[in-house]
């Protein structure tokens, strides 16, 4: 197929990218959303208790798709020969962000209507909660991914502030992931902000490094 | 020496650092460096000592009935299968078979109880469910329990009373509370083991100077402390912290092209990868080892005249922690040598992620034989419950044993893939890569 240099093939590109870069983080993050249900109930749930296979499981999907952007790109042999080609790199990357954080979001809407359907007290809110909980976790993975150059090192970050979470608890104030147990939501927009932010500041980085290499 | 060398390789690289850091922030968190604000102190007569759980049946029949009537009347009932809150909402038939349970235990006629809580006519459609408990149960003088509600009270003026009947034996409310939590799927409160938790009895005077004496004979002290520090460190940083390190270096060779040479060198594979092994396993337990005894010599000069053992941190360093080490570390070595990707970091993330979340209900002391970070999370103010630590410490050498049986099961087959890989017999994951890429070129085959 021949593209025009002018024309960036968006869907082309993220249609490439999922099949041979995100099967992998897509499996394990379905696995995560089925395994959650045999573990802890997702039935019968009122507002608060049903937050917490959101907050506690569910948005670690974040984790799983977000944090392995990079990864491609971070084999040298790849890098330079993707440096090679005229599709920005840096397009690459967002076209994957969104499209990780778009299965992170749809997979958190999904598992929310299927608690819906098993009588739990959910709403769009809750569901929102998770997703801002997710793109949180999953940027601090992609940031440190960016920044060490090494996607294993992202994963670490994440899981450790995961940790802090169960063991500070409300301690961590606006940054507290598992808050909608509690029934307090203010937290969830500094989640998204800041989630936003550390994206936003791992494409940046990752760009400005590719400029200065 | 080889062991050396590769344990500066470790220690010098950009992820170690990570995970010091990474380790001194999960135990800063967990407030290891403040022990001199939790001091043991001595129990004075006239004071309060706290609580104890006992089997005391007048205590534990009323105030087990009151719950499972209110959970019955709501039809939600709370339970733990393994470890996750669960909330529970029985069929219809089911509900009939907890009221007849009920009955046993109130000597109120099945159908009634039916009824009057939970708001179901035998056989009629359209039953309807309303909520009691809270302010709408009542505890009445003799020990059983009216409900009120408005709407029942609509329907029949006078108030129905629960309460077990006079002639109820302990052993059968017991079989029957038995027969509850199997209706439920287990779990439950009311399970025959768990059903001690209703009984709550405060601590006397000479029992908490029993136990305070058990911490300063038993423990000396500074056993305690670490104790606490090892649930702490256990549970947030050295269950799968160490995976990482594991994972990453496992694929530094792959990463800078060096497996191949590696391969042609004369050192055995047994040899090499006990080595890199140890070297881990060492360069992780290092900052640990550091850190339990910063934070255990906090306290060491609040305890002026009595006997402390100053070689309890590195007791229980070794002892509790390192074979959580060891499993972390040799998960990730072996899965990292097997498939040739970061999976380890996935499957020891899973594990490390339940097993958290399972502790939470037994975090006082929680040495289940697959525990991966046992759990006794009692300070000084709890007089760090040295009994149960004594109790449960056949469970817990078990435990720890079997970790580290794993852990160095898991190294040797380590040592065999990479035996293969060597003598060029097994490619990693060849089988899995040539599955995956055949489906991609059938799919481009499709699509040209």
């Amino acid at each position: 197929m021949q593209f025009s240099k002018k024309r960036f093939p968006v869907l082309e590109i993220a249609k490439i990218n999922l099949r041979h870069n995100a099967l992998l983080s897509i499996a394990v993050a379905v696995l995560l959303c089925l395994v959650t249900p045999l573990l802890i109930g997702t039935a019968n749930l009122d507002r608060n208790s049903a937050a917490m296979p959101l907050e506690m499981f569910v948005s670690l999907v974040g984790v799983v798709l977000l944090t392995p952007i990079f990864q491609p790109e971070q084999n040298e042999e790849i890098d330079d020969l993707v440096s090679s080609k005229y599709c920005s790199t840096a397009k690459v990357h967002l076209i994957r962000t969104v499209y990780s954080a778009g299965i992170a979001a749809l997979l958190i809407c999904v598992f929310t209507v299927s608690m819906k359907l098993q009588s739990c007290d959910v709403t769009p809110v809750l569901a929102l909660g998770a997703i801002a909980d997710a793109l949180f976790l999953g940027s601090m993975g992609m940031l440190t991914s960016a920044l060490t150059g090494n996607t294993v090192i992202g994963y670490m970050p994440p899981l450790l502030y995961y940790a802090l979470n169960i063991g500070m608890g409300p301690k961590l104030g606006s940054l507290y992931l598992f808050s909608m147990v509690t029934g307090s939501y203010t937290a969830k927009l500094w989640l998204f902000l800041a989630g936003l932010l550390m994206m936003a500041a791992a494409l940046f980085y990752q760009r400005l490094r590719k400029r200065m290499a | 020496m080889l062991l050396l060398q590769e344990i500066k390789k470790i220690v010098k690289s950009i992820p170690y650092m990570i995970f010091v850091a990474a380790v001194v922030i999960g135990l800063f968190s967990q407030g290891v460096f403040r022990f001199q604000d939790d001091l043991l102190e001595e129990p004075q007569p006239g004071g309060s000592y706290g609580y104890k759980h006992e089997e005391i049946a007048e205590q534990i029949m009323p105030a087990a009935l009151r719950d499972l009537l209110t959970e019955f009347s709501n039809n939600n009932y709370t339970t733990y299968p393994i470890g996750f809150i669960k909330h529970v909402k029985l069929s219809e038939s089911k509900q009939e078979k907890m009221a007849e349970i009920l009955s046993g235990i109130t000597g109120n006629d099945k159908d009634r109880i039916l009824q009057e809580a939970a708001g179901i006519t035998p056989g009629a459609s359209g039953n309807y469910t309303f909520q009691i408990g809270g302010d709408g149960m009542q505890q009445d003088g003799n020990g059983g329990f009216t409900i009120g509600s408005d709407e029942k009270q609509q329907n029949s003026p006078e108030k129905m009373a629960f309460a077990v009947r006079d002639d109820m034996d302990y052993a059968r409310f017991k079989e029957l509370m038995g027969q509850a939590d199997d209706l439920l799927g287990g779990g439950s409160n009311y399970a025959v083991d768990s059903l001690i938790g209703y009984g709550t009895v405060p601590l006397t005077y000479e029992e908490a100077k029993e136990r305070y004496d058990l911490a300063i004979s038993s423990d000396k002290v500074t056993g305690g402390y670490a104790r606490l520090f090892s649930d702490y460190a256990g549970v947030m940083v050295l269950s799968i912290l160490p995976v990482f390190l594991a994972v990453i270096l496992g694929m530094k060779d792959r990463r800078v092209k060096m497996e191949a040479l590696i391969y042609t060198k004369k050192t055995s594979a047994a040899k090499l990868t006990f080595i890199r092994y140890l070297a881990l396993v060492i360069a992780a337990m290092l900052p640990v080892i550091l850190i339990s005894y910063i934070s255990n010599m906090m306290v060491w000069s609040s305890y002026p005249g009595i006997q402390l053992d100053y070689l309890a941190p590195l007791k229980y360093d070794f002892g509790w922690l390192l074979p959580s080490v060891m499993i972390s570390i040799a998960i990730g070595m072996f899965l990292t040598e097997l498939t040739g990707t970061p999976i380890a970091v996935a499957v020891q993330g899973l594990w490390w992620m339940f097993d958290v979340n399972l502790g939470i209900k037994s975090v006082s002391s929680g040495y289940a034989l697959l525990r991966l970070a046992p759990r006794h999370n009692a300070g000084a103010d709890s007089l760090f419950r040295t009994q149960d630590y004594l109790d449960h410490f056949g469970d817990l050498v078990q435990n720890r044993l079997l970790m580290a049986g794993i852990a160095l099961a898991l190294i040797l087959l380590t040592i065999l893939i990479y035996e293969s890989k060597r003598k060029g017999k097994f490619g990693g994951n060849a089988i899995f890569k040539k599955a995956v890429s055949s489906i991609r070129d059938r799919k481009n085959k499709s699509q040209a």
